[in-house]
């Protein structure tokens, strides 16, 4: 199987640049976005008997781990994406660039894009049934990727509309809200935790872009004249 | 100049590397899937308990 014969420097361009990723974020998600949850967790009505909720390393670790799982899961699609454009997807000279870009079209697709109907939220936010905000957000990511594709992997300027609905669509037809948005949680505290969690994926995005880049055209996975 | 062999052998050679290319984009997009199946949306007390802050965090619908 000739796929398979890729899969050792697939493996080694997507995870460690996903380890290398998942580091700044997780440093910033311990500072900055875990103890807004914390704090908010102290305002669901269900954990009132205990105002106070300890963070122990288990759960710090825990969500890190998470983070590692999540950054080398974008790592694996970012990989996957640039090796379905191959050597279009990169600049001429201008690797580091492309990364950046690379990266910055990721956070767009699954977290700025979706954050515009489903915005980050706080445990203890009323939210919309499950099943309902998993498909809207699958949806959004979907379009909002075939959409920047098409935009700039293709070089169709007649195909510019259609990717224009792609983009709107999903917030045309709008996210699955709750009826009563009522919540315990403090407004000034959801709205910073907002704000965060949406850096701490762009502070995971930039530098995995950057990596995978950078490993996937060492690994020669951009190749389509090389030998190999 | 280039030959046309010539020019057709290095089309030839160019073909199966992309398709070879292809298969392996594939194989990262299953595998990245996969993978983030489980850590932004596979239900299961134990794995939604243990990926609970980073899920907030990272925007995955939860709850």
């Amino acid at each position: 199987m000739d796929s398979l014969k890729l899969l050792r420097p697939i493996l080694l361009t997507a995870l460690p640049a996903g380890l290398l990723a998942s580091i700044l974020a997780a440093l910033f998600q311990n500072a900055f976005v875990e103890p807004l949850i914390l704090q908010a967790e102290a305002f669901e009505v269900a954990n009132l008997q205990n105002p106070n909720p300890t963070v122990d390393l288990a759960r710090l670790a825990l969500t890190f781990l998470t983070t590692l799982i999540v950054a080398c899961a974008y790592g694996l699609l970012l990989t996957a994406a640039l090796m379905f454009a191959g050597e279009r997807g990169v600049l001429q000279g201008r690797p580091m660039a492309s990364g950046l870009l690379w990266g910055g079209a990721g956070f767009f697709v699954f977290h700025l894009a979706p954050a515009i109907g489903l915005p980050p939220e706080l445990p203890g936010m009323p939210a919309a049934d499950l099943v309902d905000r998993q498909v809207w957000w699958l949806g959004t990511v979907v379009c909002s990727a075939a959409a920047l594709w098409l935009l700039f992997l293709t070089h169709r300027p007649v195909l510019a509309p259609v990717a224009a609905i792609l983009l709107v669509l999903p917030h045309v037809l709008g996210a699955p809200h709750p009826n009563n948005l009522e919540t315990a949680v403090p407004a000034g505290l959801a709205a910073a935790f907002t704000a965060r969690a949406i850096a701490a994926s762009l502070l995971l995005w930039l530098p995995l872009g950057a990596a995978v880049l950078w490993l996937a055209k060492r690994n020669a996975l951009l190749a389509t004249t090389d030998a190999g | 100049m280039k030959s046309a062999t010539a020019v057709q052998r290095q089309s030839a050679a160019r073909a199966p590397l992309a398709a070879k290319r292809i298969a392996g984009a594939s194989l990262a997009l299953i595998l990245g899937l996969g993978l983030l199946t489980v850590g932004g949306f596979a239900s299961g007390d134990l794995l939604h308990d243990a990926a609970h802050d980073g899920r907030h965090s990272f925007a995955f619908p939860c709850h």
